[in-house]
């Protein structure tokens, strides 16, 4: 905690959250109910992945990190940590969760462009149930690029194609069980692949 | 001397791709396949997986993870949008190791909706120009 506050505190001067992050949080609140810090910073990372995909641009104007624990919203994290979220949300204590806050909407979420507001649920139903570690697994997963020395030290997170191809399950999969395998143990080798071209229409079941 | 290439058992093709592709259209399933021959074929002759140019066109990458094997390095290929292959290469010998492939279709109703909702608005399509289908072959 010491350390991601250190992170926070390198940001500089905040004037609290802009319009479009407030209407994003808003919706994911809605959708998913109190969302602790956790999960707030990384959400909102996610959903500027899927819109940049989908709408060509990101949503929420937000700076996307590489902290310690993986993507963190720098935006979202200093406004709840300072308690400036704005009129339409409550932080309030979770003495369960990593950062020990969470943000509660309770006011009404502003109008929202309907495809903006589809990217925004397609992220809470696909991703709002995950736990704060496999978030953030997943949000270095999808960083795999940067290398395992960039996360603590406020890189720029992508949220382009690349980010966007990573959320699949495998990568997420992948990334949990890399550091543990051995990928010198000769016993789990397959057979030398004589034909590339069988062997590919095999993999896709040609 | 033409580089062996074997899969890693424990973790190629895994339940999430083998889901993956129950969704993807045969034409797809034959365009993917011939990108993926073609790159086995490509890094039986390279001479580095990641540095040769005849690989360009798949793009490859460092997959930049801590690794238990310190003689493995990983490298990760684009097959299409979202169809990635993960290979390593060792210091000690010029094998490959197949260790992942990865295909993803969570997104097919989100992009639906979109487009919807971009032809009532009269908003371009971002992907129109770069996308044919759902399959993330490209």
């Amino acid at each position: 905690m010491a350390e991601m506050e250190r992170q926070s505190q390198n940001q500089g001067s905040f004037n609290g959250l802009s319009e479009p992050m407030v209407a994003v949080l808003a919706q994911l609140c809605q959708r998913l109910g109190p969302l602790t810090k956790t999960r707030a910073v990384k959400l909102t990372y996610l959903v500027d992945v899927l819109a940049n995909h989908f709408l060509g641009r990101p949503l929420t104007g937000g700076t996307h990190q590489t902290w310690d624990y993986g993507v963190v919203t720098t935006e979202v994290y200093r406004a709840i940590n300072r308690d400036r979220v704005g009129p339409l949300f409550r932080v309030e204590p979770h003495e369960f969760s990593e950062s020990g806050s969470m943000l509660r909407l309770v006011g009404s979420p502003p109008a929202f462009d309907e495809a903006e507001r589809a990217v925004v649920e397609h992220t809470a139903e696909h991703f709002g149930r995950l736990n704060a570690e496999d978030l953030g697994t997943l949000t270095k997963a999808m960083n795999i690029h940067l290398g395992p020395d960039a996360w603590g030290k406020n890189h720029r997170a992508s949220i382009g194609d690349d980010a966007f191809a990573r959320l699949s399950e495998t990568s997420l999969r992948l990334h949990r069980l890399l550091p543990e395998l051995d990928l010198e143990d000769r016993a789990k080798w397959g057979e030398p692949i004589g034909d590339p071209k069988a062997f590919a229409k095999s993999v896709f079941g040609l | 001397m033409p580089r062996e290439i074997r899969e890693f058992t424990e973790t190629w093709l895994d339940r999430a791709f083998e889901k993956a592709l129950k969704k993807l259209g045969h034409k797809d399933k034959e365009t993917l396949s011939q990108r993926l021959a073609a790159l086995l074929a490509l890094l039986g002759e390279c001479r580095h997986p990641i540095t040769d140019p005849s690989l360009s066109a798949f793009r490859p990458t460092p997959y930049r993870v801590s690794l238990r094997s310190p003689g493995a390095r990983l490298a990760e290929y684009r097959l299409g949008d979202r169809c990635r292959v993960i290979a390593a290469y060792f210091e000690s010998t010029d094998e490959i190791l197949l260790v992942a492939i990865t295909l993803d279709h969570d997104h097919t109703r989100l992009k639906v909706l979109v487009e919807r909702f971009d032809a009532s608005s009269g908003r371009p399509d971002p992907k129109k120009e770069t996308e044919s289908d759902d399959t993330g072959a490209s």
